[in-house]
């Protein structure tokens, strides 16, 4: 029995009466440890004791029994046990029945701890489980990761870039639909398949591309080569960028190199355009010098004849001959409209630095104007008085401005009375956007209701007021938007004219 | 070359063109009969007879001397001018540019040469002649004006 005590489980043996009442006739001594009583206890408790037993279970357990002994067979029966300090056990009963004469059954058997091995399964059963859970998870992220991967193949091959992955001797593991297409092959199959040595020949840098993929691999280092030369499959010769960096493939195998070609050679195309551009440009602005060469001098000498000789006839004309006269006028009339174009083409073809922005003294401008006009009015006929108290000085092209300066100068001059000292007063103001410099002076004023109140920019000016109308010569067109003035004019018959001329700093 | 004497005035004309030439003759004799009048239309050639004007001036003289000319131009006719004279004129003798050039770096050019007493556009105009014989030279009007920008550009740098 000493032998018996120390087995890992209970031996039990029971008489059950025909009243289903159950007397222990045997209780091992691990009884307690596993299921709450004593040997002593059972035997006191009879059939009390299978209240320990789980009551989600019991019903199962007595319908075992029940039909073991209905049909007197062994059964083995899991099913859980609370122990009387709370414990829950899993244990595992096996017993047979015996019918007895007198219609008594006594069951033998044990009963055996099996709460490890239960939560082992249990475990194993969870992490079967969760196993299946997760693969497939992983099953349907597989699926995902081959969506994108083939959403990423397709991006890659729509890329304006060559990228490839290969090794130093030229086997490619992945080139994008750019790179193979260079090379003229409609998919990356047919890269991997093509003998490389005689494609390599298109390329004019190749022993230098293969020095830098072995000093690459050699050293790690990513390397960059510009406008490596290329011609591809279609014959054109084309340039690259390329960089290249090492590339670890996931299988652990050989170092491979990661290249990406960037194109340039749509930018050398341009900076060659460009070049010619400019070239061209320095040839035909070369031209242009000549030309105003020959504007200033070759093209005027003649007409300044005509003007010489015109004048010199017309002074020496009988004063009788008036169709003659007529004629004279005419013709110096036609030659100096011919001199105004010459002029006119002479500042068109003026060099830039004549057109440079410098700072413009009023003061001075105005000392500088009146130098002509006082020759056509002589010293007394005319008074400039001037305040520019309110803005001194402008960024400006000196010269346009003085051109404007005198032309609406030489204009109010036209407009002085006979026998009247023409006075001009004139005033400079800042305004937000400029300087306002206004002109007011004495003369005789013209008409506005043929002239009508005039806000126009400068070429305007210079054209509809002139007597000598030449409207929209480029000269003065270029130098109006240069300028960027604009004028108003209020002038009435006998009161005299107010000119508001409105500047921008040029600076 | 024609030369017509007189004791007072002589005016020199430097120029290609012979209209230019007997247009300016004509002007000056119509002011002033007695002017002596040298014209020359081949500086090159006749470049010794110019110095010698110049170097023997015993009476005011004025001359017109055109740039643009085919075989010795107006600026190559002022350097042999500085070179013979040391940069200095006779005090009777005035050299003034008349060109057609409406080139303002001609124009500058010529204030910058210090032979140089004034620039005339042409057609040069009776008025102008008179104005400078006997009146306010207007082409030093001119000259102001350029000395004026020039100077006004220094002050501003």
């Amino acid at each position: 029995m000493e032998v018996v005590s120390e087995l890992p489980g209970i031996i039990f043996q029971y008489i059950a009466e025909p009243d289903g009442s159950i007397r222990f006739t045997y209780v091992s001594g691990k009884a307690e440890d596993i299921w709450g009583f004593s040997a002593e206890d059972a035997y006191k408790m009879g059939g009390q004791v299978l209240k320990n037993i789980h009551p989600d279970d019991m019903q199962r357990y007595r319908d075992t029994i029940a039909h073991s002994n209905k049909e007197g067979i062994a059964i083995s029966v899991p099913f859980r046990v609370i122990h009387s300090d709370g414990r829950l056990r899993w244990v595992q009963a096996n017993s047979s029945p015996n019918y007895l004469e007198d219609g008594r059954i006594m069951r033998t058997g044990t009963v055996i701890d099996i709460t490890e091995s239960k939560l082992t399964q249990d475990n194993i059963r969870a992490s079967e489980q969760e196993a299946h859970t997760i693969f497939r998870d992983l099953d349907t992220r597989i699926q995902q990761f081959s969506k994108t991967r083939e959403n990423l193949l397709q991006a890659l091959d729509h890329l304006p870039i060559g990228i490839f992955i290969k090794t130093v001797d030229n086997r490619f593991s992945y080139a994008n639909k750019f790179y193979y297409s260079l090379w003229g092959f409609r998919s990356l199959q047919q890269l991997q398949q093509a003998n490389w040595d005689s494609v390599r020949s298109n390329i004019r840098d190749w022993g230098q591309i293969t020095e830098t993929d072995r000093k690459l691999v050699s050293s790690g280092k990513t390397a960059t080569q510009v406008d490596v030369n290329i011609i591809d499959n279609a014959g054109n010769t084309r340039y690259f960028d390329v960089t290249k960096c090492l590339f670890q493939p996931n299988n652990g195998g050989e170092h491979e190199i990661l290249g990406i070609l960037f194109e340039t050679t749509h930018f050398r195309s341009a900076d060659a355009e460009r070049r010619n551009y400019i070239a061209d440009l320095s040839e035909r602005n070369l031209k242009l010098e000549r030309f105003s060469q020959i504007i200033s001098h070759q093209l005027r000498a003649p007409v300044t004849t005509v003007m010489a000789v015109t004048n010199w006839i017309a002074g020496n004309l009988d004063a009788t001959d008036d169709n003659g006269r007529i004629l004279l006028e005419g013709l110096a009339d036609a030659t100096k409209k011919i001199d105004d174009v010459v002029r006119d083409l002479n500042d068109v073809l003026a060099p830039v630095q004549a057109q440079s922005v410098e700072l413009v003294r009023f003061n001075d401008l105005i000392e500088d104007v009146q130098i002509p006009l006082h020759k056509e009015t002589g010293p007394d006929g005319l008074e400039i008085i001037h305040d520019f108290s309110g803005a001194a000085e402008i960024h400006t092209v000196p010269k346009y401005l003085y051109n404007l300066f005198h032309h609406i100068l030489a204009t109010n001059v036209r407009q002085k009375r006979k026998g009247q000292k023409l006075t001009i007063g004139i005033k400079s103001e800042r305004y937000p956007e400029g300087i306002d410099v206004t002109m007011r002076d004495n003369g005789a004023g013209v008409d506005m209701n043929t002239y009508g109140k005039l806000t126009m920019e400068l070429f305007q000016m210079y054209h509809s007021q002139n007597e000598t109308d030449h409207k929209g010569l480029p000269a003065s067109k270029k130098q109006a938007g240069i300028l960027r003035a604009t004028i108003d004019i209020n002038s009435t018959p006998g009161s005299g004219t107010v000119i508001h001329i409105y500047l921008n700093d040029l600076r | 070359m024609t030369d017509t004497p007189s004791n007072d005035l002589r005016l020199v004309v430097i120029d290609d063109d012979q209209i230019v030439l007997t247009l300016t003759s004509l002007m000056m004799r119509s002011i002033d009969k007695g002017a002596q009048i040298s014209c020359f239309s081949k500086p090159a050639r006749e470049i010794n007879d110019i110095l010698t004007l110049v170097a023997n001036a015993t009476q005011r003289t004025i001359i017109f001397l055109d740039i643009n000319m085919p075989d010795m131009n107006g600026w190559e006719v002022l350097d042999v001018i500085a070179s013979a004279t040391s940069g200095k004129l006779p005090t009777n003798v005035r050299i003034y540019v008349l060109s057609s050039s409406i080139n303002t770096a001609d124009k500058l050019k010529a204030y910058s040469n210090p032979l140089v007493s004034g620039f005339f556009e042409k057609p040069l105009l009776q008025e102008d002649l008179r104005n400078l014989l006997f009146g306010e030279h207007v082409a030093s009007m001119d000259r102001l004006w350029v000395e004026n920008t020039e100077r006004r550009k220094t002050d501003i740098r």
